[in-house]
Order: C-alpha cells, then structure tokens, then sequence
C-alpha cells in the first residue's frame, strides 16, 4: 500500500498500544473450585474474556491480569462451582 | 481555450460536477440521493457503470452513512466522494467533524438549498453557513465552470501537505446545480497529472502499520490539535493561491480568493457569494455605463476567509454592502456581513448587512440597483436589511379554522 511516513502526525491518533492490568481494579475476586466440570458456559458470558479451560488440570483458568470481579461467572454457574473471595 | 485537448460540453453545475470526479477519476462515490443533488450522483453511478469511471458506486441508507462511509474508504488511501444538500448535509454534521478532525482531504459538492423549516427544497446558503465552523474548507462557485475547476483544483488543495483539510465545493442550488451552460472540460490525462496520484501522508488504516484512529485525547492535548487544524487553515489561503496559479499555467483560466470589480473608485462597494455574483457585475456594468461609482467583490473562498485580500481590496471605501443568502437569526449581521465587518475591523467605513433570496427567491437586477441607490443615497440603517420581504409578513397564513364573525378574539 503506498503511504507516505512523517515523523509527527497530525489529528488524534495513536501508534502505540499498551496493554493495562484492569485486574487491579477488583474489589472481590472469583475462584474456581473443585465443581467445575468443563461446561464451558462461563466463558462466552465473560465481558473480558479472561476465562479458559485448562486441559491438563481439566478445570477453567481465569486471567487475574485482567479479570475486573464483575462476578457474572460466579452469578451463573449452575454447579456453583466459582466461589468469591475478598481482594 | 489553452488546451486544443479541451471541449466544450453543455453542462449544468450538478453534471460539471460529475464530469470533474470523472477526470480525477475517484473511484469511490457514496450515494443518498437529496434534491437537488441527486442528478450529479445519479450522473456518476452510469459513469461507473459504463466504465468511464474505475471504481464502485455505493447507495447507502443516510446521509450520515455517506460521509462515515467515506471518511473510512479516504482513511484507507483511496480518494472517496459524496455530494449533498440542506438537510442531507445537516444530518451528516456530527461526522464533518471527524473528517476535519482526522484531517482527511475529502472534497464534497454542496448544492445549497435551505434547512428546515419551513421545508424548501430552492437555494439559500443556510446549510452551509451552518457548517462554517466544522473545520471544512468552502469555496462558492457562480457558475458550472466554477463548479469543475474548483472540483479539481480541490484535490490539489486539499491533500496538500501544510493543508490536510477537507473541502466543500458549493453551487447555488437550482441556479446553479440546474441551470445549463457551456462548460469547458479538460483531457482527462491533463486533469489526472493536475491532481497528481493519492498518497495518503498523515492518519492510514494500513494492517501493516497500525494506527489508532481519532481515540480520546484528554485536555493535555486537545488544544493543540484544535491548533493544528488553524494552522492548516492559516497555510490554506496561500496553497489556493498557489494552486490558482498551477491552474491557470496547466488550463488558463484565471482564478482569485477574492473578485474585485470596478472597486478603485467606487463610492458603495457591494459584497457577494456565490452565483448572485454574476447579477451583480452585470447590474455594476449598467450602473457604471451611467457613471454611478459602484463596485463589488465577490467572495470565491468563505472558509478560510481571506480577511488581508479585502482589507488591501476595499479598505479605502467607505460604504460597503454585503448581501447573504441566509438569515443569520439572532446575530446582529448575516453570517458573510459578520466576516467583512470582521475583517475591515478599525477601519471608517460603513458595512450594512443585506438578506435576500432566502429559500429559493430570485435575486433581481433591480433588487441590486435598489441597494446600491439607497446607499449612494446614505439610506443607512444599523439594523439587518431584509430587503426582498413583503409588507405583509406577519399575515401571511390566515387561520382558516377561525370564524372570526362568531368567535371572539381576544387581543392582548
């Protein structure tokens, strides 16, 4: 594609993108236990995005970096199976 | 004519119009149709659809659509048009600001007809003074010619590099959108090699360099892009001139920020825009065949204003008229009289502000010759003029659904 570089800019834009740990903001923080049976129902109701499945431990992993506490997990997992914790 | 390549076609403002995106070829064209637009888009999807232009031809659902459309088409490095009107041009309002923002050099045909309401569909310049302040760049046209030589010349403004700002090419709706007349189109290989080939310079949505695209800038720094997009506009008035000049070197004619007629020694200068220009020269021509020292400038770029132009133009005339097209409610002067008497600030001269040929209403001869006799007659008034209304203004809907023989009014 032809495009011509300048070195400053001009307009709002941005060239470099960070990622921030959101997960510092949790006040309370959800904990998988031994219920869990791989329904794999929490994961698409995550607004972040945070949660996966561990084949080896055969149970979800949530990503504390980012995970925010919202606690939509916890709220809808029929086996009861994501307890919460204070932070 | 300078090109033996040129020819001479029978054009209204909306065809000059298509005719000029044909020989820039621009090869993306974004379609609402809106009175009286909807020939020029109309015009450009058989150009696209008989080859003559390389490129797609998109119907979308609004005219807000249009121009975001557009917007992301422009931001991918391909040159992206759209045309509109009154209330079509209103309802893409909110994203004007992001092309300007995002300093993309989007030229858009704006034929000018009145907001509503009361609904209209004829020519007055309310829509796109309503737009003076998005950022966007405006050049008036008088007539078809006008309309494809700024149409291309354009381009070479608006992508210029101290520039970076959109443009709206405006005409008169009706008389100038509808109006037929000869129009000279150029070789379209002359054209191209004019307008020179897009290479997008500032903001890109290229995958292999990624950018973040008009994100949240905080108070730390919304200043200073405001700023940028006025230092653009300081730049814009010299790139027009220099491009004027390209112009008038590749194709001949001859074009000016500002056109000053008979003004050296004219007593009432009269100030214009758009295609009234051309009634007025003619009125000064008669006027002046009499030995009335009467003069005009008509104002060819509205945004920037070319403020030093007049200032050296007219500063010795002490009695200055300025005739806009729209109202301008609640200020004390029309929006065009604000500029000149803005410009002319400290000077000893007199600036009446003039509105007429609102919605469509025919700017006469004698209409002209009226204002200039008045003038020369010291017929001064602080006030706006709203010359061309009827006596009867207030009365003229009567309330039918009153018997007003059995049902007593009170007055207050």
């Amino acid at each position: 594609m032809k495009q011509e570089s300048c070195e400053y800019l001009l307009g709002p834009v941005a060239t470099l993108a960070e990622c921030t740990d959101t997960g510092k903001w949790r006040n309370q923080r959800p904990v998988i236990n031994d219920h869990c049976k791989c329904c794999q129902q929490c994961i698409p109701y995550c607004p972040c995005g945070v949660i996966q499945i561990n084949k080896k431990k055969k149970c979800a992993e949530i990503d504390y970096r980012y995970c925010k506490g919202c606690l939509i997990c916890s709220n809808m997992c029929k086996f009861n199976a994501v307890d919460v914790i204070e932070e | 004519m300078k090109n033996k390549n040129s020819k001479r076609m029978m054009l209204d403002g909306n065809a000059a119009a298509a005719e000029a995106i044909k020989a820039v070829n621009v090869p993306v064209i974004v379609m609402y149709p809106i009175t009286p637009q909807t020939p020029l888009v109309e015009r450009l999807s058989v150009m696209v659809d008989e080859k003559e232009i390389d490129g797609v031809c998109v119907c979308v659902e609004s005219e807000h659509s249009a121009m975001s459309y557009v917007i992301g088409s422009q931001l991918t490095g391909v040159r992206s048009v759209t045309a509109t009107a009154s209330v079509g041009l209103a309802l893409m309002h909110e994203v004007l600001g992001v092309a300007a923002g995002c300093r993309l050099p989007i030229v858009m045909p704006v034929i000018n007809r009145a907001l509503v309401a009361p609904w209209s569909l004829w020519c007055d310049h309310q829509d796109a003074m309503a737009e003076r302040d998005t950022g966007w760049m405006q050049l008036y046209a008088e007539n078809a010619q006008e309309v494809y030589d700024y149409m291309i010349m354009g381009y070479r403004i608006a992508e210029h590099k101290d520039v970076l700002l959109p443009l709206m090419v405006c005409m008169d709706g009706f008389y100038v959108s509808h109006a037929m007349q000869t129009v000279i189109v150029e070789e379209r290989s002359q054209v191209e090699k004019f307008v020179g080939e897009y290479t997008p310079c500032n903001l890109v949505l290229n995958p292999e360099k990624p950018m973040f695209v008009n994100n949240l800038t905080s108070p730390a720094e919304f200043t200073e892009m405001r700023y940028q997009q006025e230092v653009a506009f300081e730049n814009a008035l010299d790139v027009m001139e220099s491009v004027f000049a390209k112009f008038k070197q590749t194709f001949g004619r001859t074009y000016q920020l500002i056109e000053a007629v008979a003004c050296e020694d004219a007593e009432v200068v009269m100030i214009g825009i758009g295609s009234m220009c051309g009634t007025i020269k003619q009125v000064v021509k008669e006027m002046r065949k009499e030995g009335k020292k009467v003069g005009m400038v008509k104002i060819t770029a509205f945004r920037p204003f070319p403020f030093t132009h007049l200032k050296n133009s007219i500063g010795h005339v002490k009695k200055i008229v300025v005739l806009d097209r729209s109202a301008g409610l609640g200020a004390a002067k029309a929006p065009l009289a604000l500029e000149v008497t803005s410009a002319l600030d400290g000077l000893n001269c007199h600036v009446t502000s003039y509105v007429a040929g609102l919605g469509g209403r025919d700017i006469t001869e004698a209409l002209i010759e009226k204002i200039f006799e008045d003038n020369m007659q010291e017929k001064f008034s602080d006030r706006k003029q709203w010359v061309d209304k009827k006596e009867n203004a207030m009365k003229i809907r009567k309330n039918l659904n009153i018997d007003t023989e059995t049902e007593h009014m009170e007055t207050v």
